[in-house]
Protein backbone atom coordinates (compact mmCIF):
# COMPACT_ATOMS: atom_id res chain seq x y z
CA UNK A 1 0.00 0.00 0.00
CA UNK A 2 1.10 3.47 -0.75
CA UNK A 3 1.55 5.38 3.05
CA UNK A 4 3.94 1.65 3.72
CA UNK A 5 6.12 2.74 0.63
CA UNK A 6 5.53 6.33 1.73
CA UNK A 7 6.71 5.00 5.28
CA UNK A 8 9.75 2.26 4.35
CA UNK A 9 11.20 3.59 0.90
CA UNK A 10 14.20 5.81 0.89
CA UNK A 11 15.71 8.56 -1.68
CA UNK A 12 17.98 6.48 -4.38
CA UNK A 13 15.52 3.06 -4.17
CA UNK A 14 14.00 1.40 -6.55
CA UNK A 15 10.21 0.71 -6.13
CA UNK A 16 8.55 -2.60 -7.46
CA UNK A 17 4.32 -2.67 -7.95
CA UNK A 18 2.00 -3.97 -9.59
CA UNK A 19 0.35 -0.43 -8.99
CA UNK A 20 -0.19 1.37 -12.25
CA UNK A 21 -1.81 4.52 -11.73
CA UNK A 22 -0.42 8.19 -11.97
CA UNK A 23 0.29 8.63 -8.10
CA UNK A 24 2.64 5.94 -8.57
CA UNK A 25 4.86 8.82 -10.21
CA UNK A 26 4.08 11.24 -7.26
CA UNK A 27 5.72 9.04 -4.58
CA UNK A 28 8.55 7.98 -6.64
CA UNK A 29 9.01 12.25 -6.83
CA UNK A 30 8.27 12.75 -3.24
CA UNK A 31 10.75 10.19 -1.96
CA UNK A 32 13.54 10.66 -4.50
CA UNK A 33 13.22 7.39 -5.42
CA UNK A 34 15.54 6.31 -8.73
CA UNK A 35 12.60 4.43 -10.46
CA UNK A 36 9.97 2.15 -10.76
CA UNK A 37 9.52 -1.52 -11.69
CA UNK A 38 5.86 -2.51 -12.51
CA UNK A 39 5.43 -6.25 -13.14
CA UNK A 40 3.45 -9.08 -14.81
CA UNK A 41 3.53 -7.32 -17.77
CA UNK A 42 0.47 -4.95 -16.74
CA UNK A 43 -1.02 -1.98 -18.85
CA UNK A 44 0.54 1.30 -17.43
CA UNK A 45 -2.48 4.02 -17.63
CA UNK A 46 -1.22 6.46 -20.14
CA UNK A 47 -1.29 9.25 -17.90
CA UNK A 48 1.08 7.57 -15.63
CA UNK A 49 3.28 7.42 -18.52
CA UNK A 50 2.94 10.90 -19.41
CA UNK A 51 3.75 11.76 -15.64
CA UNK A 52 6.60 9.75 -15.52
CA UNK A 53 7.80 11.81 -18.66
CA UNK A 54 7.26 14.78 -17.47
CA UNK A 55 9.07 14.24 -14.25
CA UNK A 56 11.52 12.39 -15.69
CA UNK A 57 10.81 8.80 -13.29
CA UNK A 58 12.41 6.00 -14.91
CA UNK A 59 9.56 2.76 -15.14
CA UNK A 60 10.79 -0.16 -16.05
CA UNK A 61 8.20 -3.71 -16.78
CA UNK A 62 8.49 -7.03 -16.51
CA UNK A 63 6.40 -10.21 -17.26
CA UNK A 64 7.61 -11.60 -14.21
CA UNK A 65 6.04 -11.53 -10.64
CA UNK A 66 6.63 -9.12 -7.86
CA UNK A 67 8.26 -11.76 -5.49
CA UNK A 68 10.29 -13.38 -8.50
CA UNK A 69 11.18 -9.72 -9.88
CA UNK A 70 12.28 -8.84 -6.32
CA UNK A 71 14.16 -12.33 -5.92
CA UNK A 72 16.23 -11.53 -8.92
CA UNK A 73 17.62 -8.33 -7.72
CA UNK A 74 18.26 -9.77 -4.49
CA UNK A 75 20.32 -12.88 -5.89
CA UNK A 76 21.95 -9.84 -7.41
CA UNK A 77 23.00 -8.47 -4.61
CA UNK A 78 20.88 -5.52 -4.45
CA UNK A 79 19.37 -5.80 -0.71
CA UNK A 80 15.87 -5.16 0.15
CA UNK A 81 14.96 -1.76 2.69
CA UNK A 82 15.18 -4.27 5.84
CA UNK A 83 18.68 -4.72 5.16
CA UNK A 84 18.92 -1.16 5.85
CA UNK B 1 11.31 42.02 -31.52
CA UNK B 2 14.43 42.30 -29.85
CA UNK B 3 15.48 38.78 -28.04
CA UNK B 4 16.77 39.57 -24.89
CA UNK B 5 20.28 38.00 -24.36
CA UNK B 6 20.87 35.85 -21.39
CA UNK B 7 23.33 37.39 -18.95
CA UNK B 8 25.79 35.65 -17.88
CA UNK B 9 27.17 35.07 -14.38
CA UNK B 10 30.83 36.90 -15.09
CA UNK B 11 29.09 39.78 -16.54
CA UNK B 12 26.78 40.16 -13.60
CA UNK B 13 30.27 39.87 -11.63
CA UNK B 14 31.79 42.98 -13.66
CA UNK B 15 28.94 45.15 -12.46
CA UNK B 16 29.67 43.53 -8.62
CA UNK B 17 33.17 43.96 -8.84
CA UNK B 18 35.05 47.37 -8.38
CA UNK B 19 38.18 48.49 -10.41
CA UNK B 20 40.09 49.09 -6.61
CA UNK B 21 39.12 45.44 -5.74
CA UNK B 22 41.32 44.19 -8.53
CA UNK B 23 43.92 46.53 -9.27
CA UNK B 24 47.65 45.46 -8.68
CA UNK B 25 49.06 47.53 -5.54
CA UNK B 26 52.38 48.68 -5.36
CA UNK B 27 52.80 50.34 -8.89
CA UNK B 28 55.57 51.38 -10.13
CA UNK B 29 55.87 54.55 -11.43
CA UNK B 30 58.46 57.32 -13.10
CA UNK B 31 58.79 61.04 -13.57
CA UNK B 32 58.72 62.99 -16.73
CA UNK B 33 62.36 63.89 -15.68
CA UNK B 34 63.15 60.06 -16.52
CA UNK B 35 65.80 59.31 -18.96
CA UNK B 36 63.48 56.51 -21.40
CA UNK B 37 66.83 54.08 -21.21
CA UNK B 38 66.37 54.39 -17.49
CA UNK B 39 62.22 53.55 -17.97
CA UNK B 40 63.45 50.56 -20.33
CA UNK B 41 65.77 49.10 -17.21
CA UNK B 42 62.53 49.78 -15.06
CA UNK B 43 60.52 47.95 -17.73
CA UNK B 44 62.62 44.85 -18.02
CA UNK B 45 63.71 44.24 -14.50
CA UNK B 46 60.27 43.62 -13.42
CA UNK B 47 58.91 42.05 -16.60
CA UNK B 48 55.81 44.53 -17.12
CA UNK B 49 54.83 46.05 -20.12
CA UNK B 50 54.51 50.02 -19.02
CA UNK B 51 54.40 52.52 -16.37
CA UNK B 52 51.86 55.51 -15.48
CA UNK B 53 54.54 58.94 -15.28
CA UNK B 54 53.51 61.00 -12.39
CA UNK B 55 54.60 64.69 -11.88
CA UNK B 56 54.20 65.95 -8.39
CA UNK B 57 51.33 63.73 -7.11
CA UNK B 58 49.11 64.34 -10.49
CA UNK B 59 49.44 61.77 -13.33
CA UNK B 60 51.12 62.88 -16.67
CA UNK B 61 50.83 60.21 -19.16
CA UNK B 62 52.02 56.70 -19.09
CA UNK B 63 55.11 54.96 -20.76
CA UNK B 64 54.87 51.62 -22.48
CA UNK B 65 57.59 49.33 -24.51
CA UNK B 66 56.11 50.93 -27.66
CA UNK B 67 57.03 54.12 -26.35
CA UNK B 68 60.96 52.10 -25.58
CA UNK B 69 61.21 51.06 -29.17
CA UNK B 70 60.36 54.13 -31.64
CA UNK B 71 63.10 55.94 -29.30
CA UNK B 72 65.54 52.94 -29.64
CA UNK B 73 64.71 53.86 -33.33
CA UNK B 74 65.67 57.38 -33.05
CA UNK B 75 69.32 56.28 -31.43
CA UNK B 76 69.27 58.88 -28.45
CA UNK B 77 68.06 58.68 -25.55
CA UNK B 78 65.44 61.48 -24.58
CA UNK B 79 63.69 62.29 -21.02
CA UNK B 80 60.11 60.52 -20.73
CA UNK B 81 58.56 63.88 -21.20
CA UNK B 82 59.25 63.89 -24.64
CA UNK B 83 57.31 60.76 -25.24
CA UNK B 84 53.86 60.99 -23.32
CA UNK B 85 52.16 63.91 -25.26
CA UNK B 86 49.04 61.97 -25.79
CA UNK B 87 46.39 62.73 -23.25
CA UNK B 88 46.02 59.84 -20.80
CA UNK B 89 42.76 57.75 -20.60
CA UNK B 90 42.08 56.86 -16.87
CA UNK B 91 39.49 54.84 -14.74
CA UNK B 92 38.41 56.11 -11.39
CA UNK B 93 39.48 53.31 -8.56
CA UNK B 94 35.55 52.86 -7.82
CA UNK B 95 34.02 52.37 -11.16
CA UNK B 96 32.73 48.83 -11.58
CA UNK B 97 35.22 46.62 -13.53
CA UNK B 98 32.71 46.77 -16.41
CA UNK B 99 33.72 50.49 -17.08
CA UNK B 100 37.61 49.20 -17.50
CA UNK B 101 36.53 46.63 -20.13
CA UNK B 102 34.74 48.66 -21.73
CA UNK B 103 37.51 50.96 -22.32
CA UNK B 104 39.78 48.37 -23.15
CA UNK B 105 37.67 47.22 -26.04
CA UNK B 106 37.64 50.89 -26.95
CA UNK B 107 41.09 51.80 -27.26
CA UNK B 108 43.06 48.94 -26.75
CA UNK B 109 45.39 50.27 -24.70
CA UNK B 110 47.30 47.56 -22.31
CA UNK B 111 46.90 48.99 -19.53
CA UNK B 112 44.55 52.01 -17.49
CA UNK B 113 45.72 54.41 -14.66
CA UNK B 114 43.11 54.55 -11.97
CA UNK B 115 42.80 57.64 -10.32
CA UNK B 116 40.60 58.87 -7.28
CA UNK B 117 37.86 61.27 -7.64
CA UNK B 118 40.30 63.74 -6.70
CA UNK B 119 42.48 62.78 -9.63
CA UNK B 120 45.61 61.27 -8.11
CA UNK B 121 47.24 58.02 -8.87
CA UNK B 122 46.22 55.25 -7.03
CA UNK B 123 47.07 52.62 -9.53
CA UNK B 124 47.46 51.09 -12.44
CA UNK B 125 44.92 48.24 -13.60
CA UNK B 126 45.90 45.71 -16.82
CA UNK B 127 43.75 42.97 -18.93
CA UNK B 128 45.17 40.18 -16.79
CA UNK B 129 44.13 42.24 -13.25
CA UNK B 130 40.68 41.72 -14.44
CA UNK B 131 40.65 38.32 -15.32
CA UNK B 132 42.40 37.36 -12.10
CA UNK B 133 39.83 39.67 -9.92
CA UNK B 134 36.80 37.59 -11.98
CA UNK B 135 38.32 34.62 -11.18
CA UNK B 136 38.42 35.47 -7.69
CA UNK B 137 35.11 36.30 -7.37
CA UNK B 138 33.93 33.25 -9.29
CA UNK B 139 35.37 31.45 -6.44
CA UNK B 140 34.52 33.29 -3.66
CA UNK B 141 30.64 32.81 -5.45
CA UNK B 142 31.39 29.31 -5.42
CA UNK B 143 32.71 28.78 -1.72
CA UNK B 144 29.62 30.29 -1.00
CA UNK B 145 27.02 28.14 -2.39
CA UNK B 146 29.36 25.08 -1.26
CA UNK B 147 28.94 26.57 2.23
CA UNK B 148 25.51 27.04 2.13
CA UNK B 149 25.08 23.52 0.59
CA UNK B 150 26.58 21.85 3.63
CA UNK B 151 24.42 23.79 6.58
CA UNK B 152 21.83 22.24 8.37
CA UNK B 153 19.01 24.45 7.14
CA UNK B 154 19.12 27.66 5.72
CA UNK B 155 15.26 28.62 4.24
CA UNK B 156 14.73 31.33 3.45
CA UNK B 157 17.51 33.05 5.13
CA UNK B 158 19.36 34.31 2.22
CA UNK B 159 15.82 36.71 2.40
CA UNK B 160 17.25 39.80 4.84
CA UNK B 161 13.97 40.64 6.91
CA UNK B 162 12.82 40.90 10.14
CA UNK B 163 10.34 38.58 9.90
CA UNK B 164 10.12 36.78 6.69
CA UNK B 165 7.16 34.22 6.58
CA UNK B 166 5.69 32.54 2.93
CA UNK B 167 2.38 31.51 2.37
CA UNK B 168 1.48 28.70 0.09
CA UNK B 169 -2.36 27.19 -0.58
CA UNK B 170 -4.02 24.69 -2.15
CA UNK B 171 -7.29 23.28 -2.67
CA UNK B 172 -8.02 19.40 -2.96
CA UNK B 173 -10.63 18.18 -4.43
CA UNK B 174 -12.66 15.46 -3.04
CA UNK B 175 -12.42 12.05 -4.82
CA UNK B 176 -9.59 13.82 -7.12
CA UNK B 177 -7.09 10.96 -7.48
CA UNK B 178 -5.28 12.19 -10.72
CA UNK B 179 -3.94 15.32 -8.81
CA UNK B 180 -3.07 13.16 -5.61
CA UNK B 181 0.16 14.44 -4.77
CA UNK B 182 -0.08 17.54 -6.97
CA UNK B 183 0.25 19.98 -4.15
CA UNK B 184 2.74 17.65 -2.08
CA UNK B 185 4.97 17.76 -4.87
CA UNK B 186 4.73 21.29 -5.46
CA UNK B 187 5.60 21.94 -1.81
CA UNK B 188 8.41 19.74 -1.71
CA UNK B 189 10.27 22.04 -4.85
CA UNK B 190 9.29 25.08 -3.19
CA UNK B 191 11.09 24.15 -0.26
CA UNK B 192 14.13 22.46 -2.09
CA UNK B 193 14.13 26.04 -4.22
CA UNK B 194 13.88 28.24 -0.43
CA UNK B 195 16.83 26.16 0.72
CA UNK B 196 15.73 23.46 3.03
CA UNK B 197 17.36 20.90 4.55
CA UNK B 198 16.82 17.82 2.82
CA UNK B 199 15.46 16.16 6.13
CA UNK B 200 12.79 18.78 6.23
CA UNK B 201 11.94 18.27 2.73
CA UNK B 202 11.64 14.55 3.21
CA UNK B 203 9.19 14.97 6.08
CA UNK B 204 7.26 17.75 4.74
CA UNK B 205 6.53 15.67 1.29
CA UNK B 206 5.18 12.21 3.43
CA UNK B 207 3.20 13.95 5.72
CA UNK B 208 2.16 16.54 3.27
CA UNK B 209 1.49 13.46 0.61
CA UNK B 210 -0.78 11.55 3.09
CA UNK B 211 -2.68 14.67 4.52
CA UNK B 212 -3.35 15.47 0.44
CA UNK B 213 -4.55 12.08 0.43
CA UNK B 214 -6.66 11.87 3.17
CA UNK B 215 -8.64 14.82 2.35
CA UNK B 216 -9.32 13.73 -1.74
CA UNK B 217 -10.24 10.10 0.19
CA UNK B 218 -12.75 11.08 2.94
CA UNK B 219 -13.88 14.59 2.76
CA UNK B 220 -16.34 17.18 0.17
CA UNK B 221 -13.00 19.02 -0.01
CA UNK B 222 -10.09 21.10 1.70
CA UNK B 223 -7.18 23.29 1.13
CA UNK B 224 -3.83 22.71 2.38
CA UNK B 225 -2.08 26.14 3.91
CA UNK B 226 1.66 26.27 4.13
CA UNK B 227 3.67 28.79 6.15
CA UNK B 228 6.94 29.05 5.59
CA UNK B 229 9.05 30.77 8.06
CA UNK B 230 13.27 30.18 8.28
CA UNK B 231 12.82 28.64 11.88
CA UNK B 232 9.38 26.17 11.17
CA UNK B 233 6.83 25.14 8.33
CA UNK B 234 3.51 24.52 9.30
CA UNK B 235 1.01 23.39 7.79
CA UNK B 236 -2.89 23.38 7.74
CA UNK B 237 -4.97 20.68 5.87
CA UNK B 238 -8.53 21.78 6.62
CA UNK B 239 -11.72 20.09 4.73
CA UNK B 240 -15.24 19.61 4.98
CA UNK B 241 -17.19 16.68 5.33
CA UNK B 242 -17.97 13.84 7.82
CA UNK B 243 -15.45 14.80 10.07
CA UNK B 244 -13.70 12.08 12.31
CA UNK B 245 -15.88 10.71 15.15
CA UNK B 246 -13.02 9.27 17.30
CA UNK B 247 -9.89 11.38 16.82
CA UNK B 248 -7.66 8.27 19.04
CA UNK B 249 -9.37 5.87 17.27
CA UNK B 250 -8.16 7.44 14.06
CA UNK B 251 -4.37 7.70 14.91
CA UNK B 252 -3.84 4.10 15.74
CA UNK B 253 -1.59 2.66 13.03
CA UNK B 254 -3.71 0.39 10.29
CA UNK B 255 -7.25 1.83 11.46
CA UNK B 256 -9.14 2.24 8.22
CA UNK B 257 -12.55 3.69 6.86
CA UNK B 258 -11.74 3.92 3.58
CA UNK B 259 -14.14 2.24 1.39
CA UNK B 260 -12.84 -0.80 -0.74
CA UNK B 261 -12.30 0.83 -3.94
CA UNK B 262 -9.84 3.03 -2.52
CA UNK B 263 -7.89 0.38 -0.92
CA UNK B 264 -7.59 -1.46 -4.36
CA UNK B 265 -5.85 1.95 -5.62
CA UNK B 266 -3.27 1.10 -2.83
CA UNK B 267 -4.68 4.04 -0.50
CA UNK B 268 -6.32 3.65 2.73
CA UNK B 269 -3.74 1.17 4.55
CA UNK B 270 -4.58 3.36 7.91
CA UNK B 271 -1.20 4.14 8.37
CA UNK B 272 -1.51 7.78 7.05
CA UNK B 273 -1.66 9.50 10.29
CA UNK B 274 0.76 7.29 11.56
CA UNK B 275 3.12 8.99 9.07
CA UNK B 276 2.03 12.26 9.34
CA UNK B 277 2.98 11.89 13.29
CA UNK B 278 5.94 10.29 12.43
CA UNK B 279 7.10 13.04 10.32
CA UNK B 280 5.93 16.04 11.74
CA UNK B 281 7.44 17.96 14.88
CA UNK B 282 4.41 18.59 16.12
CA UNK B 283 0.82 17.16 15.75
CA UNK B 284 -2.53 18.39 16.20
CA UNK B 285 -5.77 16.82 14.45
CA UNK B 286 -9.25 17.59 15.73
CA UNK B 287 -12.51 17.23 14.06
CA UNK B 288 -16.52 18.18 14.13
CA UNK B 289 -18.40 14.97 13.09
CA UNK B 290 -20.33 15.90 10.40
CA UNK B 291 -18.56 19.15 9.51
CA UNK B 292 -15.21 19.49 9.42
CA UNK B 293 -11.76 18.43 10.22
CA UNK B 294 -8.67 20.40 10.90
CA UNK B 295 -5.36 18.66 10.80
CA UNK B 296 -1.93 20.87 11.73
CA UNK B 297 1.47 20.25 11.81
CA UNK B 298 4.65 21.69 11.86
CA UNK B 299 7.91 20.43 10.71
CA UNK B 300 11.12 22.30 12.40
CA UNK B 301 13.97 22.10 10.36
CA UNK B 302 16.86 20.41 13.15
CA UNK B 303 18.95 23.16 14.29
CA UNK B 304 15.49 24.56 15.28
CA UNK B 305 14.41 22.26 17.61
CA UNK B 306 14.28 24.91 20.66
CA UNK B 307 11.50 26.26 19.15
CA UNK B 308 9.33 23.38 19.07
CA UNK B 309 7.94 23.78 23.15
CA UNK B 310 7.17 27.39 22.58
CA UNK B 311 4.95 26.62 19.02
CA UNK B 312 3.33 23.48 20.60
CA UNK B 313 2.09 26.29 22.87
CA UNK B 314 0.76 28.92 20.45
CA UNK B 315 -1.40 26.58 18.44
CA UNK B 316 -4.49 27.84 17.39
CA UNK B 317 -7.94 28.05 18.71
CA UNK B 318 -9.36 25.27 16.52
CA UNK B 319 -7.42 23.19 18.23
CA UNK B 320 -6.82 24.74 21.58
CA UNK B 321 -9.06 21.75 23.59
CA UNK B 322 -6.67 19.33 22.57
CA UNK B 323 -3.81 17.40 23.45
CA UNK B 324 -0.70 17.70 21.70
CA UNK B 325 0.62 14.91 19.91
CA UNK B 326 4.22 15.15 19.94
CA UNK B 327 6.35 12.92 17.50
CA UNK B 328 7.26 10.02 19.24
CA UNK B 329 6.98 11.73 22.42
CA UNK B 330 10.79 12.88 22.55
CA UNK B 331 12.10 15.74 22.18
CA UNK B 332 13.21 15.28 18.46
CA UNK B 333 11.40 15.22 16.10
CA UNK B 334 11.47 11.51 14.22
CA UNK B 335 14.71 10.88 11.93
CA UNK B 336 13.44 9.80 8.70
CA UNK B 337 16.65 7.44 7.36
CA UNK B 338 18.89 8.18 3.98
CA UNK B 339 20.70 5.46 2.53
CA UNK B 340 24.44 5.96 4.07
Amino acid sequence: MISHVMAKAHAGDLWITIQTHPNIVDIAVLLDLAGIIITEDKQIDPATIEKAQSEQVPILTTAKTTFTTAGELFRQGLPGVDEG
Amino acid sequence: MEERRQLTRVEELTYEVKIEQVMTTDVLTVTPETMMSEAKELLRNRRISGMPVVEKGRLAGVISTEDIITTLELGKDVAVREKIGHPVRTCFADEPLAQAIRRFDMYGYGRYPVVNRRGRLVDIITQGDIIHGLLRALEADYHEEETLKHEASYLLEHVDSERTRLFLSYRVRARDFVHAGDAARQIKRALVRLGAHPQAVRRMAIATFEAETNIIIHSNGGRIAVLIQPSAIRVRATDTGPGIPDVDLAMQPGFSTAPDWVREMGFGSGMGLANIRRCASTMHLASIPGRKTCLEYTVIPEKSIALREQLTRSQNDFTRNRRPIIANGKDRPAQIDEPG
